[in-house]
């Protein structure tokens, strides 16, 4: 399997050579990162069913714990904490953080990087969350953790270890904190106010020149991240977005342009450029994970069980879609701008529905793409014929509207069964796979 | 009922408060005799470079000049047009100067309309140029509006005016 790094060389701004210095000893770390998740991908193959795992977790509560090992020793379950577990392997990371964390300038940042240090070496992962989003924002960004839920279907609550490396792009972070204060501005009502945390007050947001994506993020290659993604955390803490510049550059190229050369028709592949679709993406991006901020139902995570992830995502991306139109009516995009987020939008859930199902840590976003694709089929908003996808803007904007609301409500007081009868409707592949 | 609005923008009047007119005013003046003077003598020294082909401060001195001369038009065809929003303004319907109350796609907002100069939906300050300004000029308070582009269309209720 491929090595689980990716390396990006962005133009670098002007850096102050203690700056330099940092970064390189931020890159180290986040390759010894490396060895870490790739013990993890060879444990996802378990030797034990989930019925056994639930009915052990009755006894040991630490067995669904997001940051434990679980193993069938001598045939009983045992589960050890990620910091025991990868002792050896985190230490070398640990040291690393230290070593910038003393010589950094920038005191802020240095303190955070030792609690950092220090959560890798004893699990004190919260502690480490709540330094970095009271940090202010800094030329330098790591961030170096287990954070997602995704690679483990049979937990699907075990966090997999990450690492990105980056340089702020300060422009981008302007142009997108603009677009956080028109979008998050707006009250948007709640389906069930009691049941929703309102966590649009405390959001930061940053755009990265990203040098080094590591761990879980070389898999799925993320473009924007919402982290953390525990509401009750998130209630009390905020949460920070992060978009990732040079990501976007390769899902543009290994994805997007390949889907959008082949769905469309001549005619309507020539109203778009490459940099209508590049911006189109980010901009999707940006909207979608701000869009979780008004998706912070208290019970989803319980009642929605392992079809969360995907409702949740999908959810996001369909708000943040709206979100365009309400950027539109107020001159902030133009109408290109808005029908570039929703073309690449669907180029990506024909990908993802198609080609991208191999990937197993998009599980989730696939089964979304797919409900999406047949969604707007249902509704006309856009029409196969002759292996091309023909789009009607306006119907779409309809059909988004709709689809928002069910996937609102699933979150807000759905159950895993509701979930499911709508997952069986709607995420079929059979009129997808007949394109790819 | 719903009121449909026809979205043409008005390319008369360019519509901007009293201190939107003097800000104007004031980079007009910079540009017309402090930067035209500064960029000027940054060619007069690029030139001296010799080698106009392979010269970057050259090059990055004319593209400079070229954006401030565009911006400079762009003023002057302010200047030309404008038309000086009246502080006090009627709270009977809404007009450039309104601050509104509205509800709109499941979401509440509240934003005042200004002339495009002066506008910035990031501060809740909305173009009366924009689709959303447009459709909401002249509509009185309790009043349902459609705001259309070739491809959104919401219904957009005036809850306040002030």
């Amino acid at each position: 399997m491929k090595k689980p790094l990716i390396l990006f060389y962005p133009n670098l701004p002007l850096l102050s050579k203690n700056e330099m210095q940092v970064l390189d000893l931020l890159i180290e770390a986040g390759k010894q990162i490396v060895p870490i998740y790739s013990e993890q991908e060879k444990q996802a193959e378990h030797q034990f069913s989930k019925v056994e795992l639930e009915k052990a977790a009755k006894n040991d509560s630490a067995i669904l714990d997001p940051y434990t090992v679980v193993e069938k020793i001598n045939g009983k379950l045992i589960a050890t904490p990620y910091h025991i577990k990868y002792a050896k392997l985190l230490k070398p990371v640990a040291d690393t953080l230290l070593r910038a964390s003393r010589l950094t300038n920038n005191k802020e940042f240095g303190k955070a990087l030792a609690i950092q240090a220090k959560a890798l070496l004893d699990g004190t992962y919260d502690q480490a969350t709540i330094a970095w989003l009271k940090t202010k924002q800094y030329i330098l960004d790591i961030s170096i953790s287990p954070v997602e839920h995704l690679d483990d279907k049979l937990f699907f609550g075990k966090a997999s270890y990450q690492a990105w490396v980056g340089i702020l792009d300060k422009e981008g972070t302007e142009r997108f904190n603009n677009y956080k204060s028109i979008t998050l501005s707006a009250r948007r009502k709640a389906l069930m106010p009691k049941e929703r945390i309102d966590g649009h007050n405390k959001i930061k947001a940053q755009v990265i020149d990203v040098v080094l994506f590591s761990g879980l993020m070389a898999r799925t290659k993320f473009v924007g991240v919402n982290l953390p993604v525990d509401v009750e955390f998130v209630e009390k803490y905020g949460s920070e977005v992060t978009l990732f510049n040079q990501p976007n550059d390769l899902r543009i190229k290994e994805q997007i342009l390949p889907t959008f050369n082949k769905i469309f028709s001549k005619p309507f592949k020539q109203g778009f450029t490459k940099e209508d679709l590049r911006r189109g993406y980010l901009r999707m991006v940006a909207l979608h994970e701000l869009a979780h901020s008004y998706l912070y139902y208290r019970h989803a995570v319980q009642n929605l069980a392992d079809l969360f992830q995907s409702i949740y995502e999908l959810s996001a991306t369909v708000l943040g879609l709206r979100m365009a139109g309400y950027l539109l009516l107020k001159d902030r995009i133009t109408n290109k701008q808005v029908e570039s987020m929703i073309v690449t939008f669907l180029c990506r859930s024909f990908y993802l529905a198609g080609k991208g199902k191999s990937n197993k840590s998009m599980v989730n976003y696939n089964l979304g793409g797919a409900i999406f694709v047949n969604y707007m089929l249902e509704c006309g908003a856009i029409k196969l014929k002759e292996e091309l996808v023909i789009p009607n803007f306006m119907k779409i904007f309809v059909a988004l509207h709709d689809l928002s609301y069910m996937l609102e409500k699933l979150l807000a007081s759905g159950t895993r069964k509701d979930a499911e009868i709508f997952v069986r409707k709607y995420a079929k592949l059979n009129l997808l796979t007949e394109i790819f | 009922m719903t009121k449909i609005r026809v979205s043409v923008r008005n390319t008369k009047s360019t519509y901007v408060t009293s201190k939107g007119l003097t800000q104007v005013k004031t980079e007009f003046e910079f540009l017309k005799k402090d930067k035209r003077a500064e960029i000027a003598e940054r060619i007069r020294q690029a030139r001296e470079y010799g080698d106009l082909t392979e010269n970057s401060e050259y090059d990055s001195a004319m593209e400079d000049q070229s954006l401030m001369e565009n911006r400079i038009a762009e003023l002057e065809e302010i200047l030309k047009s404008a038309k000086v929003i009246t502080e006090k303004h009627t709270q009977d319907f809404v007009v450039i100067g309104s601050t509104v109350k509205i509800e709109m796609d499941d979401g509440i907002d509240e934003f005042t309309i200004v002339g495009r100069v002066e506008a910035d939906p990031s501060k809740k300050r909305i173009s009366n140029e924009s689709p959303l300004g447009m459709s909401l000029l002249g509509a009185k308070k309790g009043e349902e509006v459609e705001v259309t582009t070739p491809i959104v269309r919401y219904k957009c209720k005036v809850l306040e005016i002030r």
